[in-house]
């Protein structure tokens, strides 16, 4: 009796774990993946531009915050964060994702980006956010003429040190959300990293080669 | 006697096949919309361009006006341009190929919207970024404008029929007709036949340093670092003069000249100016007078350094942490041009604009060994066509 109570929910168990994995694999493969400036969640607003921020890899600090804005680019309906972030492309294994939040903040008021700090999370004086279910709203501007006295919406990434010694990180950053019932990932073309063997020389110093005169 | 012969001999059927002749010309050669006579049309344009309308993608819209400013009907037409691999087999006393590749009638509100058709583009006239440079001729009667620019096809790809320009790439031209000006008196003439006229012919050459790029990290405590990709291109100015002589030069449109030399300059802590050096043509343009186009990119680099420019301006802001390194790549915000631009000053008495995108093979880099500060100078640095580092903002 009891073996047979044990067989059963070990079977309930095993097809729950299917469901729950079949549903979230069919929700990801349903989601529209876009590029920054080409979906109503938007970073910096074109998909030619990249960012990448490194950190040495003997850095006496071992936890650190970066910020990368969001806006609303497209459509009227708000961008609901569903609290995912990845790498687009994974490299290396010295390096750990400590999590994220957002803020916002109004630029007029003194307050500045967060290229990146050290501490996760950031010393900040206003509120951290949840990732998940956070709606951006705050509409992307034109490079040249933003207005200070608009709200800055700010994704503030938390990054680590991993147990790998040879560095590594994301190149490209995901993040998934969802406008007018719809499911998206914007995909940003920011990088980080934490140097080491890993990670491309470029992003961390200067090619070694004859400079020109 | 034949048919023929005894059509010949007979004057009515002179003037009959005579009038057929000039109607199949007229069908074959259809003149411009607005009806210029055939001798106002410059020598250098392609008539047989006009048998039908340009098909293919828009690369400006514009509009002509008389030299008081008045909208006047008139016809445009697209001459290209050789790439930066043909020009430099030109030698000194060469006349360009120029074909020309599209063409468009102004109403009498004087709007336009010009098309090339890129069919008509023989081989080293598109560059491997898909670039396009054009000298653009509008006339009406003995009234004449010309301006230089560069389109970017979206593919470079060999099926030519299947080329566009992204709508936001298409530039609004504003062209004032000006009686031509014999360059040899100065004095506003009539010509009525400009058969002999447009063509391009090379002169003499030049090189001059531009300024490609800037890092201004703050003292000993940040380094930085700048690098041109294999694939960048740059849009360079172009001067129009009608005598030719120094000082006399004036900025004409641009072109853009695609580049395969890969650099990378090491890092430092000073505040510096990143040059390259482009070679440059002096063209006489019969009866319009004189041009200054660039040729090609030498591949040559050098490196300014320059005072302490570590400018900060509100809001502008954001901060960076110890042992870390910031790149910045690619076209997203302004694109980088500074005052200095080409400096041809010495040559013709005018330096020319230079601009270069934050292409995705060319970046900026700084490394911060302390806590520091970086500043956009019109956006946060992320979007700003100059970015500086400054510890105590």
């Amino acid at each position: 009796m009891w073996a047979a109570a044990g067989l059963v929910a070990i079977a309930l168990a095993v097809l729950g774990a299917s469901l729950v994995y079949h549903g979230v694999t069919v929700g990801q493969d349903a989601a529209e993946r876009h590029l920054d400036g080409e979906g109503p969640l938007g970073s910096v607003g074109d998909p030619s531009t990249s960012l990448s921020g490194a950190f040495d890899q003997n850095a006496p600090a071992s936890r650190w915050t970066l910020g990368v804005p969001l806006c609303l680019d497209q459509g009227n309906d708000p961008a609901v964060l569903d609290g995912t972030i990845s790498g687009t492309q994974v490299i290396g294994d010295g390096f750990t994702y400590l999590g994220a939040f957002v803020r916002e903040f109004t630029p007029a008021q003194g307050d500045t980006p967060i290229g990146g700090v050290e501490g996760f999370p950031p010393n900040v004086k206003e509120p951290l956010h949840n990732l998940k279910g956070y709606a951006v709203s705050n509409r992307c501007q034109p490079p040249g003429q933003r207005d200070p006295s608009a709200p800055y919406t700010e994704l503030l990434i938390g990054w680590g040190r991993g147990s790998g010694s040879h560095g590594g990180g994301w190149l490209g950053l995901d993040v998934a959300y969802t406008a007018a019932g719809r499911s998206y990932v914007l995909s940003i073309a920011d990088s980080i990293l934490i140097c080491g063997p890993a990670v491309p020389q470029k992003y961390c110093g200067p090619p070694s080669q004859p400079a020109p005169s | 006697m034949d048919l023929l012969g005894e059509l010949s001999s007979n004057s009515r059927a002179k003037a009959v096949m005579v009038t057929v002749a000039v109607l199949e010309l007229a069908f074959i050669f259809p003149q411009p919309v607005y009806g210029a006579a055939p001798q106002t049309i410059p020598g250098a344009v392609d008539v047989s361009i006009f048998r039908s309308p340009t098909s293919g993608p828009a690369v400006a819209t514009g509009a002509l006006t008389d030299d008081h400013g008045n909208a006047t009907s008139g016809t445009v037409a697209a001459l290209a341009w050789p790439d930066e691999i043909l020009s430099s087999t030109f030698k000194v006393g060469d006349r360009i190929p120029t074909p020309t590749v599209g063409w468009t009638s102004a109403k009498g509100d004087g709007t336009f919207t010009l098309r090339i058709d890129p069919r008509r583009l023989p081989a080293g006239y598109l560059s491997s970024s898909g670039h396009v440079n054009l000298n653009v001729f509008a006339w009406n009667g003995g009234r004449f404008a010309d301006w230089s620019m560069s389109s970017q096809l979206a593919s470079p790809s060999t099926y030519f029929q299947s080329l566009s320009v992204n709508r936001s790439d298409v530039p609004t031209l504003r062209l004032a007709l000006k009686a031509q000006i014999a360059p040899s008196v100065g004095t506003i003439v009539s010509r009525p036949d400009v058969a002999g006229c447009g063509y391009y012919t090379l002169i003499s050459t030049s090189l001059a340093w531009d300024d490609a790029g800037e890092s201004l990290p703050f003292y000993s405590s940040t380094t930085s670092w700048f690098s041109l990709g294999s694939s960048h291109s740059v849009t360079l100015g172009v001067a129009t003069s009608f005598n030719g002589t120094y000082g006399s030069w004036s900025a004409s449109g641009s072109y853009t000249v695609s580049s395969g030399v890969l650099r990378t300059w090491d890092s430092s802590s000073d505040d510096r100016y990143y040059q390259v050096q482009t070679q440059y043509g002096k063209y006489s343009v019969s009866c319009y007078g004189y041009r200054v186009l660039p040729i090609k990119d030498t591949g040559q680099s050098a490196t300014v350094i320059k005072g302490w420019q570590n400018w900060c301006r509100q809001p502008w802001i954001v901060s960076e942490p110890a042992n870390f390194t910031f790149q910045r790549s690619g076209s997203s915000g302004y694109h980088y041009s500074l005052g200095g631009g080409v400096l041809t000053g010495s040559w013709i008495g005018l330096n020319l604009s230079y601009d270069t995108d934050y292409g995705s093979d060319n970046a900026t880099s700084y490394h911060f060994v302390s806590p520091s500060k970086l500043c956009g100078n019109n956006d946060y640095p992320t979007y700003a066509g100059r970015i500086t580092d400054n510890a105590y903002a």
